[in-house]
């Protein structure tokens, strides 16, 4: 595994594919070779199928060109079930804790806006208190490529809140975040994925108006960041 | 003839691909017990084989119909079922035969079971290589988990049948998602509330894939079909059906990322060093506040 993130560090996102297709030929050979050798012929017909749908997924995703048509949030409020994955790049699969569903995003993930241009918008990101406090485990935000100012993220309970200005451009909008690294598996879970940070929910709307509930607050059943934590 | 007559519509999208296509569409133009003027064939073909269209054509009966599309073969299933005159849609395939009592046995169905908005057919393999025995064997391993009570994966193109007005609820089969768009039609099925049977009767022979280029050619339009829906607005909604893969979540999200953040300046950018400065340090209280300046 460590073997296979320095060379994907060293050639970069094209190892995946690389990974993909080793993979493909070696089923491939385990199942001309299986009868001769007594391997589970069937299993490797499944993974040659399997690996050929991943191998293609992957090339497109590597050959993906952004185009209009890809999705971006807009202010509202969004659960993590609702957030299309177009516009939500380094997650995870969908989970739930607590009632509510959620993401691992990977250390380093990124969210595409179409916000009003020039107007300056509060980002709060739903935590849901996995991997509290949230702020420490945060190395760095940016926002359209430059770094969000330490002033510009507060915590309150298992929420974050960044404050960011809409770029020029309403569909210009991107923020990425880099998080501290957690892998389970170091913790003696059998969960070897490397995470982020767990996102229940994303909210963003303009600091000149209220801030829109959260999901738990519409529910009642929290009344503030505070009151979260202790939860 | 009475439009009202007829009581299934036969969809099959026409293209050559296994060497058996007339034998297969006899099976349902001339060889089903069910009276002819009670269902419509309608053939979708793309020209792309002038022979096969000319004779599979002389197959067909005044009230049969014969359409023109372009595009995937979930576009052109979608075009012939825009067409259908009958209330009961039969969606099958042009490497499938029909038993002689399959749309008898469909109608037989569809009578006793109001509640169910459709129904797929059971199905038996000709397998004619090895390749096609493991694919026969792979389908039904499938179909077992896909029979249990309840479960939301029944659309198979191979036989399917369901009523028009369920079929015209949702999106259909989509053109943009061939090969993929069955599993995207089973769930806005399931997620509409729309229950899907198994018509235990009417069975389909299904030929198998022959060659591992046909085999592996599938599998390639499988994965840009899923490509292409995944990024769909919606398509999150379908993950708790068909899980995203792992691997092409990463992809996309290191492809995106090597395209923000350009080669020479990612890494001075994540350890919080201006361009200018060729140290690697610790992000200093200085250097944050000069980001700051120049961020904000």
């Amino acid at each position: 595994m460590i073997l296979g993130r320095l060379i994907s560090a060293v050639v970069g996102p094209r190892w995946r594919l690389t990974k993909v297709s080793l993979r493909l030929a070696l089923a491939h050979c385990r199942f001309r070779i299986g009868q001769r050798f007594g391997c589970d012929r069937l299993q490797a017909f499944k993974d040659i199928w399997d690996l050929t749908i991943r191998k293609e997924m992957v090339r497109q995703a590597l050959d993906y060109k952004q185009t209009s048509a890809m999705s971006r949030l807009s202010a509202g409020t969004f659960e993590a079930d609702k957030i299309p994955l177009g516009c939500w790049l380094g997650v995870y699969g969908l989970e739930s804790a607590h009632g509510r569903a959620f993401r691992w995003t990977r250390p380093i993930c990124r969210w595409q806006w179409q916000l009003a241009p020039g107007q300056e918008f509060e980002l709060i990101l739903d935590t849901g208190g996995l991997r509290s406090p949230p702020r420490n485990q945060l190395f760095a935000a940016f926002w359209n490529g430059q770094r969000v100012a330490e002033t510009h993220i507060r915590e309150e309970g298992d929420r974050l809140h960044l404050t960011v200005r809409g770029a020029k451009t309403i569909r210009e909008n991107e923020l990425m975040l880099v998080c501290m690294p957690f892998t389970p598996s170091r913790h003696g879970s059998p969960d070897t994925r490397i995470l982020g940070l767990p996102i229940f929910a994303v909210v963003c709307h303009e600091l000149a108006q209220r801030s829109p509930a959260l999901p738990d607050e519409r529910e009642g059943r929290f009344q503030s960041g505070t009151d979260l934590k202790a939860a | 003839m009475n439009a009202n007559q007829i009581k299934i519509s036969v969809i099959i999208p026409l293209l050559k691909e296994r060497g058996a296509e007339l034998e297969c569409l006899r099976t349902w133009t001339y060889g089903q017990r069910l009276a002819r003027d009670q269902y419509q064939v309608i053939l979708i073909t793309r020209h792309d084989n002038a022979e096969l269209d000319r004779e599979a054509e002389a197959l067909l009966q005044p009230h049969d119909l014969w359409l023109s599309s372009s595009g995937s073969v979930s576009k052109l299933n979608d075009v012939g079922a825009r067409a259908a005159s009958a209330p009961l849609l039969f969606f099958t395939e042009v490497h499938c035969l029909g038993d002689p009592d399959c749309l008898e046995q469909l109608i037989d169905w569809a009578a006793r079971h109001p509640h169910h908005a459709g129904a797929c057919t059971r199905s038996r393999d000709r397998n004619t290589s090895e390749i096609a025995k493991m694919e026969g064997r792979i389908l039904q391993e499938q179909f077992a988990e896909w029979s249990r009570p309840n479960h939301w994966h029944r659309v198979l193109v191979r036989g399917f049948a369901i009523r028009r007005h369920a079929y015209e609820a949702t999106d259909g089969f989509q053109a943009d998602y061939p090969n993929f768009a069955d599993i995207v039609l089973a769930v806005q099925l399931h997620r509409g509330g729309w229950s899907i049977d198994i018509s235990e009767n009417a069975w389909v022979t299904h030929i198998n894939t022959v060659t591992w280029a046909h085999l592996l050619e599938e599998g390639r339009t499988y994965g840009a079909s899923e490509h292409r829906f995944r990024l769909r607005a919606d398509a999150v909604d379908y993950e708790r059906y068909v899980a995203a893969n792992e691997e092409w979540c990463a992809a996309l999200a290191n492809r995106m990322l090597t395209r923000f953040m350009r080669p020479g300046l990612c890494w001075q950018r994540l350890l919080g060093c201006s361009t200018h400065r060729r140290s690697w340090g610790p992000i200093s209280e200085a250097s944050s506040r000069r980001r700051d300046r120049l961020g904000d």
